[in-house]
C-alpha cells in the first residue's frame, strides 16, 4: 500500500500523462438550418460598451411548452441604453419540429418580453401539467402562466413577483415542502448608468475601472450590490416575498449571478447555492423550518482552497464522485481556475480543483457550466461556456481573447481532463459565450448543449458522439410532491453501480435545461434498480428497467417496500 | 495582514505544532504595527489597489470626486513641465504621479516623453513597468530588452519580463525568467516566489515545492520580502494539504500564523488540514477565525459597496 501523499502523487502524474480512455466526444453545430433565427442584443456593440449591463449576455430555457415530446426552446434577449424601459428586442420562443427544426412561434405564445432581459427559469409552478416561463430583467421581470393551449399570460401584476432590481439567474424550487414550486431570484447590481462612471472616462480609470491597466467598464467591487429575493408560492398565482422572513437577507448583499438548488447535505430539504460575482458565495442551508442559514464559509463552499473569494459566475451541483453526496462547481474570471468542490458526507466541501484536474490556470473567462454525462459512462462530465467581459482585451496584447472557445472537462474516476479540442468542429467555435442550457433535445439519448453568445447567435452543439454507454432517462411527474418533481433524488443502479442525479432547480448560468433525469450506465443494458426519493418523502422504486428508453415515472405509482 | 519576524528556522522544526499551534495562535494579539509591502522600485510586483467610496454617495458621484482630486494633484506637476519642457525630473515627477493615480497610459506617454530626454536604463526599467500597467506589453518587452542590451542579465529585468509572461499565461516561459534572474542573483527571494507561482500553474508541485522551500533558506530584507517569505510558506502548506501531507502542512500554518497573526487564508487552511487529520472541533475554531477575520474585511470593503 502506498503512503497516502504517495498516491496523490501518483494520481496526479497520471492526470498530467493524460492517460484518459474512452471514444472521443463529438459536437457539431447543429444551429445552421435549425429555424433558430435569433441575434442576442446587449446594449452597444462590442468596441463602444461602457458598462457592465452590456456584457453580461442573456439566458435560455429548454421546455416543452406545448406537451408534444419534443423540447423547444426559448431565448431571452437584451436592449441598450439608449432605448426606452420595454423597447428592447423581443425574446423568442422556438416550437420544435422534429428532426431538429425549430419554428418561431414567439407571437401566438404571447412570451415577447422587450425589457433588457438577462435569465429565464422554466417550471410548472401551479401544477397543471405545462411548464411556465419567468423571465429576469434589469429592472421588472416578468412571469408568463402557460395555458396549456400554445398561449402564455402574463400574471406577473398579479403574482407580485416582478418587482426586482437587475436580475440575474432564477430557480425554482419547493423551499417550504407544501408541494408547489417557490421562486428564488438572484440579484446582481445596481444596474442605472446615471450612478456608474462609464468605462474609460476619466471618472472611471481614477476610480480604478482598468483591467490590467486597460480602462473597461466598472466591474461590481464599486456599485451597489442587489438583495436577493424569495417567493413563497402561495396558489392562485399569488406569491409573497418571504426573504427576511425566510433567513434570506444579508446586510451586505452579494452580487448573485448562477443559482442552483439541491439537497447537500441529505436531510430531505432542498438548500440552495448562489455563485456571487467577486464576494464569498452563499451555500443556504434548509432548515426545514421555513428558514435558510448562511453556511458558504463555515462549509467551505463559499471560497477557495485559499480562502479567497473567487468571480462566482455559474454554478451546478452534481455526484461527480458517485459517493451519493452532490458536490458544487463554479465558474469564475479569467486568470483563476473554475472550483470544484467536493461535498465530505454533508457537512463541509473541499476544493478539490486541483487534485482532479480543473485549477489549470486558463485566459479562459467562464459562465455557464453543468456536470452531465455526455459519454454516458456513468460519471459526470463538466461543460463550461467561455468567454471574456471586456471586448476591450482585444485591443491589447494580454493574451486573451473577447471571443473564446469552450471547455468540456471529461470525467475519469473522479480526474478531470479537458477534451475540448478533440470533441468536434462544434468545440472550435470562438464567441463571447455566456449561458449554457442542456437538453436531449433531439430525443437521440445523448445530452446535447444549448450555448448563448454575447451580440451574436446562438450555439447549438448536437452530442454526436458515437460508441458511447447506455442510459436511463426519466421524465418525473409529482402528485404529492410538486409536479415537476424539483428536489427528487433518483438513485440508480446498475451493474452494482449506484448513480445518484437530482431534479434540480435553476443551475448553469441564466438558464433552464431539460427536465429530465438522465442517467450514463456505460456498458450495463438495464438498471437493476431505480429508486426516486421524492420531496414529500414519497419514495419509488422501478426494477430491472431496460436501457435507452425514457420512463415517465409518477409519484405513488410504484412505492418502495419500507 | 500583520507581520512578525519571519522565522528561518521553521525548515528545520521538528516540533508537532498541530492542536496546540492553533490554541496558541488564537491567542496570538497583533503587536506590531502594518507594514506596507515596500515597494520595491522597480520591481513589476503589485496590481494596483482601489479607494474606498463612500457609500453616501454613487460610484458616478465619487468617481467625480476622485477625478477632481487627482486633477489637482497633477496640475501642478503639469505646470512643472510646461514650464519646462526638457526637464527630466520633472517629466519624471508627472509620469510617477499619473502611474499612481491609474493613469496608465498617459504615464506611459509621459515616460516615452522622458526616455528621448534621458535614455538611461533607469528610465528604460520606468517606462517597462509603465507599459505594462497600461496593458501593453509587447512595448514592455521590446523596452525591457533594450535595457538588457545595456545591462545582460539584469535579474530585476529578467523578472519583470517573467511577470509579463505570467500575466499571460505563459507559465513555461515565466519560470524561464524567472530561473534567469535567479541564476544571476541567486539571494532574488521575489524571483523564488514567482518561480514557485508559474511552477504551481503548470501543475509541476515538486518543482513548484522547491521553489517555495528555497525561499526560507534566504533572508528577508525589507517588509516586501517579508510578506513573499511568509507566503511562501502559505504555499508550501497549501501544496502539502493538496498532496495530503497534513502533518508537514500543520507545521508551516502554525509558523504562518505566529508571523502573521491575522493570514486568513491560513485560518482556512489550517481550518481543511484539521479536518482531514480528524479534529473537526479545532477545525471549527480555525475556521471560526478565519470568518470573523473576513468580516472584519467585508465591513471594511463594505464602504466600497461590496463586502
Amino acid at each position: 500500500m502506498l503512503p497516502r501523499i504517495a498516491q496523490r502523487w501518483l494520481a496526479l502524474a497520471l492526470l498530467l500523462c493524460g492517460s484518459m480512455s474512452n471514444a472521443e466526444m463529438r459536437f457539431v453545430d447543429s444551429t445552421p438550418g435549425s429555424g433558430i433565427e435569433f441575434k442576442a442584443v446587449s446594449g452597444a456593440e462590442p468596441g463602444k460598451k461602457g458598462w457592465l449591463t452590456e456584457g453580461m449576455g442573456n439566458g435560455a430555457a429548454w421546455l416543452d411548452y406545448d406537451n408534444d415530446g419534443l423540447l423547444d426552446l426559448y431565448l431571452v434577449n437584451g436592449s441598450s441604453h439608449q432605448r426606452k424601459a420595454g423597447a428592447g428586442e423581443p425574446n423568442k420562443l422556438f416550437r420544435a419540429l422534429g428532426d431538429g427544426k425549430f419554428a418561431d412561434v414567439t407571437e401566438k405564445a404571447g412570451v415577447a418580453d422587450r425589457g433588457w432581459g438577462y435569465g429565464v427559469a422554466a417550471a410548472d409552478y401551479d401544477n397543471d401539467g405545462d411548464t411556465d416561463l419567468y423571465v429576469t430583467n434589469q429592472s421588472d421581470n416578468v412571469l408568463y402562466r402557460n395555458e396549456g393551449d400554445g398561449r402564455f399570460v402574463d400574471v406577473t401584476s398579479k403574482s407580485a413577483v416582478g418587482s426586482s432590481p437587475w436580475s440575474a439567474s432564477a430557480a425554482w424550487f419547493d423551499y417550504d415542502n407544501d408541494g408547489d414550486l417557490d421562486l428564488y431570484v438572484g440579484n446582481y447590481m445596481e444596474a442605472d448608468p446615471k450612478k456608474i462612471p462609464r468605462g474609460g472616462s476619466p471618472e472611471a480609470v481614477s476610480t480604478y475601472c482598468t483591467y490590467r491597466g486597460i480602462p473597461v467598464f466598472c466591474g461590481p467591487l464599486e456599485q451597489r450590490p442587489e438583495q436577493d429575493q424569495l417567493f413563497r408560492n402561495d396558489g392562485n398565482d399569488k406569491f409573497v416575498d418571504v426573504t427576511e422572513a425566510a433567513g434570506l437577507k444579508l446586510k451586505t448583499p452579494r452580487f448573485a449571478l448562477g443559482v442552483v438548488t439541491g439537497d447537500y447535505d441529505n436531510d430531505g430539504d432542498v438548500d440552495l447555492y448562489v455563485a456571487n460575482d467577486s464576494v464569498t458565495n452563499s451555500l443556504w442551508r434548509n432548515n426545514g423550518d421555513g428558514t435558510f442559514s448562511d453556511v458558504g464559509v463555515a462549509t467551505l463552499s463559499g471560497l477557495n482552497s485559499d480562502g479567497r473569494a473567487q468571480a462566482g459566475m455559474g454554478t451546478d451541483f452534481g455526484d461527480y464522485n458517485g459517493d451519493g453526496w452532490i458536490d458544487l462547481i463554479a465558474t469564475n474570471f479569467s486568470n483563476d481556475f473554475n472550483t470544484l468542490y467536493k461535498n465530505l458526507g454533508g457537512r463541509y466541501f473541499i476544493d478539490e480543483s486541483r487534485v482532479a484536474g480543473m485549477s489549470v490556470t486558463n485566459m479562459m473567462l467562464s459562465w455557464g457550466t453543468g456536470f452531465h454525462d455526455f459519454d454516458q459512462d456513468g460519471d459526470l462530465d463538466i461543460f463550461v461556456a467561455n468567454g471574456h467581459v471586456y471586448p476591450h482585451v482585444d485591443n491589447h496584447d494580454l493574451g486573451t481573447s473577447f471571443r473564446q472557445k469552450n471547455h468540456l472537462f471529461r470525467n475519469h474516476a473522479g480526474r478531470f481532463k479537458e477534451v475540448g479540442a478533440t470533441s468536434g468542429p462544434g468545440f472550435n467555435l470562438e464567441r463571447s459565450f455566456r449561458a449554457a442550457a442542456f437538453a436531449d433535445y433531439d430525443n437521440d439519448g445523448d445530452v446535447d448543449v444549448l450555448v448563448t453568445a454575447l451580440d451574436d447567435r446562438p450555439l447549438l452543439l448536437r452530442n454526436d458522439s458515437a460508441g458511447i454507454g447506455n442510459r436511463i432517462q426519466l421524465r418525473l411527474v409529482g402528485k404529492k410532491s410538486n409536479r415537476d418533481g424539483i428536489g427528487a433524488r433518483v438513485i440508480v443502479t446498475a451493474s452494482n453501480k449506484a448513480f445518484r442525479r437530482d431534479r434540480k432547480g435553476g443551475g448553469s448560468y441564466l438558464s433552464s435545461s431539460d427536465p429530465r433525469i438522465h442517467v450514463g450506465i456505460g456498458a450495463a443494458k438495464k438498471a437493476e434498480r431505480v429508486e426516486i426519493l421524492w420531496p414529500s418523502g414519497t419514495r419509488d422504486l422501478l426494477e430491472n428497467v431496460a436501457a435507452n428508453r425514457e420512463i415517465r415515472v409518477v409519484e405513488g405509482s410504484s412505492p418502495a417496500k419500507q | 495582514m500583520i507581520f512578525r519576524a519571519p522565522n528561518r528556522r521553521i525548515v528545520h522544526s521538528r516540533a508537532l505544532l498541530i492542536g496546540c499551534g492553533l490554541a496558541l495562535t488564537l491567542a496570538c494579539a497583533p503587536d506590531a504595527p502594518a507594514t506596507a509591502p515596500e515597494n520595491a522600485e522597480s520591481t513589476d510586483n503589485s496590481e494596483s489597489t482601489r479607494p474606498i467610496s463612500s457609500p453616501d454617495r454613487s460610484t458616478a458621484e465619487t468617481a467625480a470626486i476622485v477625478a477632481e482630486s487627482a486633477e489637482s494633484k497633477l496640475a501642478p506637476l503639469r505646470a512643472a513641465v510646461k514650464k519646462n519642457p526638457q526637464s527630466a525630473q520633472a517629466i519624471r515627477a508627472l509620469a510617477r504621479e499619473l502611474h499612481d493615480l491609474n493613469f496608465k497610459e498617459e504615464s506611459a506617454a509621459q515616460f516615452e516623453r522622458l526616455l528621448e530626454i534621458d535614455p538611461s536604463p533607469r528610465t528604460l526599467l520606468e517606462l517597462g513597468l509603465a507599459y505594462t500597467g497600461a496593458g501593453r506589453f509587447d512595448d514592455a518587452i521590446r523596452t525591457y530588452e533594450k535595457r538588457l542590451e545595456s545591462i545582460p542579465n539584469d535579474p530585476i529585468t529578467l523578472h519583470n519580463l517573467g511577470s509579463i509572461a505570467y500575466r499571460r499565461d505563459d507559465f513555461a516561459a515565466a519560470a524561464d525568467y524567472y530561473r534567469r534572474a535567479i541564476d544571476a542573483k541567486p539571494d532574488y527571494l521575489l524571483a523564488h516566489c514567482r518561480l514557485g507561482d508559474s511552477l504551481k500553474a503548470v501543475e509541476n508541485y515538486r518543482e513548484a515545492y522547491r521553489a517555495y522551500e528555497a525561499v526560507l533558506n534566504l533572508e528577508p530584507r525589507n517588509a516586501n520580502e517579508a510578506e513573499e517569505y511568509v507566503n511562501a510558506m502559505y504555499e508550501l502548506a497549501s501544496l502539502d494539504l493538496m498532496m495530503g501531507a497534513y502533518q508537514r502542512a500543520g507545521q508551516f500554518l502554525t509558523e504562518v500564523l505566529r508571523v502573521a497573526p491575522e493570514h486568513r487564508s491560513a485560518y482556512y487552511a489550517y481550518g481543511q488540514v484539521l479536518l482531514q487529520l480528524g479534529q473537526p472541533e479545532l477545525a471549527q475554531q480555525a475556521l471560526d477565525r478565519h470568518a470573523e477575520l473576513l468580516e472584519k474585511r467585508q465591513a471594511e470593503g463594505a464602504a466600497a459597496g461590496g463586502e
